[in-house]
């Protein structure tokens, strides 16, 4: 129901209820003085009856008409009574009279009902008479309460639909509605007013709003295509061979990421890289991008595996203002042998994992991240890798992933790698599965790469 | 969360760091080191309190090395943060010193 009908059917009742309490009020007040009236006016009509009485002997039935008696009593000093009773009412309390005179003693009594009908019937008379003027306020009223809700209701109507059809077209109309209402003077105007102001508030800020979503999902559709992008750069899983097991992973913390792998084959030899560039994102992934490139071309064209990194250095440390640079594990693995030449360029050392499950950390070669600084050399060191043992590459964002507490995995990897089966496959995916169940509901802080090289 | 407290020796600006230095506060450490060393003055990073560095930490660290070179001394590294400057081979790049008088000292020489 709208606020309009509810007020006036609560109007309505209102002074339907007013006019019934001053009926009712009216009409016990009434009987109250027709009850006082009675009692003299009794006492008269004793007299008068003494009077007939004594003049004429008898009273007759005529004489008591009209006299709304509940009830009349007579008694004679000699001994004569005469009785009257109206069968079926009752004695006015305050109307009985008791005269004693001439010789007779008068008791009677006027009729309660009588007054009180008499009463209800003067008000009813009265309330007919009231009636039409009641109806002409009752409308009066009525219409002026219509009136003076109206603007509120269109202010309702206008902050149920404020937010949800800022779009709709019928809002223009709505508003010249209420910049009319505005101009109104006193509360309602004022309010008017407020809410226009809110409303191109409002309007304002959704427009921004939605601006800024729309770049943001332009963003963000941006991101997808570079990560895209970012995933062609990585090598695609090599055939599976008798001589070794290869896998590889890499999970970007964003979008896109600074973690880097690559593995190819030169000549009868695997050249597998894994790297880190600083920071993470945007930023990082373009000098992973760089990066990429130049180990596939680097390793190609120098003679030795110290030589490519350091013409590596060389050009991602040139015009290198904002000092971003990479740490680089980088291997020539020879699978007749097991021969592994590498080069730990500022790298976390790589975990070698025995036929017995027993973990080692190779050597280090003592280099530093690249592009931190210009004409640097870099030693490599030489192991081999037994038949069934696994090399495990990584970078930080495996031993530095973070649980809701804020600990990191550290140590922990070792035990994970000590109790992953002995596949490649299987066990980078164990890894992985092991290092995401530590986080638990904790975000991935860092960019997640991981290579396993297993000798068959 | 990272916060600093620094004092001044002579002439060298002792900046005790507290806390985490990642990708998102790394920023907050730029701001600490580099407008003493772009002015020519000295810095010694006491890193006692420094409980985890990140590679973009690193490179803030690089950056202030590149603008302040034998000005910048990096002191009481521990744990994890060494860990990482070693691994990385930074230390061979940086002033280390294990305490603040010997970083004090290397910054003097």
């Amino acid at each position: 129901m709208r606020l309009a009908d509810r007020l006036a059917v609560l109007y309505s009742v209102l002074i339907l209820l007013a006019l019934l309490l001053s009926s009712l009020v009216s009409a016990y007040s009434l009987a109250d003085t027709l009850g006082e009236e009675s009692t003299s006016y009794n006492q008269v009509f004793a007299e008068e009856l003494v009077g007939l009485l004594e003049t004429r002997g008898v009273i007759r039935q005529e004489d008591l008409k009209k006299r709304k008696l509940a009830f009349l009593h007579i008694e004679g000093a000699d001994g004569t009574r005469f009785e009257y009773r109206v069968e079926g009412t009752k004695a006015l309390d305050s109307s009985v009279v008791e005269t004693d005179r001439g010789g007779y003693r008068v008791t009677l009594a006027t009729s309660d009902q009588t007054v009180r009908r008499e009463a209800l019937e003067a008000v009813g008379r009265q309330l007919l008479a009231g009636v039409p003027a009641a109806l002409i306020l009752w409308l009066i009223g009525l219409y002026g309460l219509r009136n003076s809700v109206k603007p509120l209701e269109l202010l309702m109507k206008y902050t149920e639909t404020m937010a949800s059809d800022l779009a709709d077209e019928q809002r223009g109309e709505r508003n010249h509605e209420l910049r009319q209402l505005a101009v109104a003077p006193g509360e309602t105007g004022g309010v008017a007013k407020s809410f226009l102001a809110i409303d191109s508030q409002l309007e304002a800020t959704i427009a921004q709003l939605r601006k800024s979503l729309e770049s943001q999902e332009m963003m963000k559709a941006e991101l997808r295509v570079g990560r895209e992008i970012q995933e062609g750069l990585l090598p695609s899983p090599l055939d599976s061979r008798s001589e070794f097991e290869l896998a590889s992973v890499l999970f970007p913390a964003k979008e896109m990421g600074g973690d880097l792998f690559h593995h190819f084959e030169i000549g009868d030899k695997l050249l597998i890289a894994v790297g880190d560039v600083s920071g993470k994102g945007v930023s990082a992934a373009m000098l992973m991008a760089v990066a990429q490139t130049l180990i596939n071309h680097c390793t190609r064209e120098s003679a030795t595996l110290s030589e490519a990194v350091g013409v590596i250095n060389q050009r991602l440390s040139e015009d290198n203002p904002l000092a971003y640079f990479l740490t680089l594990f980088i291997a020539l693995y020879e699978p007749k042998t097991g021969r592994l030449e590498y080069v730990n360029a500022g790298h976390p050392r790589p975990l070698l994992r025995a036929k017995d499950g027993r973990l080692s950390e190779i050597p280090t070669t003592g280099g530093m991240g690249l592009g931190v600084m210009e004409g640097k050399t870099f030693k490599t060191a030489t192991i081999t890798i037994e038949t069934g043992e696994s090399l495990v590459v990584f970078t930080d964002g495996v031993t530095e992933a973070q649980n809701s507490t804020g600990e990191l995995l550290g140590e922990g990897l070792a035990e994970i790698i000590q109790g992953a089966p002995d596949n490649a496959d299987a066990m980078v995916r164990q890894i992985v599965a092991s290092v995401k169940e530590f986080e638990g509901a904790a975000e991935q802080s860092d960019d997640l790469t991981l290579l396993v090289l297993r000798r068959c | 969360m990272l916060s600093f407290s620094s004092e001044t020796l002579e002439d060298v600006l002792c900046l005790e760091v507290t806390g985490r230095v990642d990708a998102v506060t790394s920023a907050k450490l730029s701001e600490a080191v580099m407008p003493a060393l772009q002015a020519g003055g000295k810095v010694l990073l006491r890193c006692g309190g420094m409980n985890y560095i990140s590679s973009a930490g690193l490179r803030i660290l690089l950056v202030a090395h590149k603008t302040g070179g034998a000005r910048l001394a990096l002191s009481e590294l521990t744990g994890m943060a060494l860990e990482v400057v070693e691994v990385s081979g930074f230390d061979e790049l940086f002033k280390l010193a294990p305490t603040k008088e010997a970083g004090l000292e290397l910054l003097r020489s």
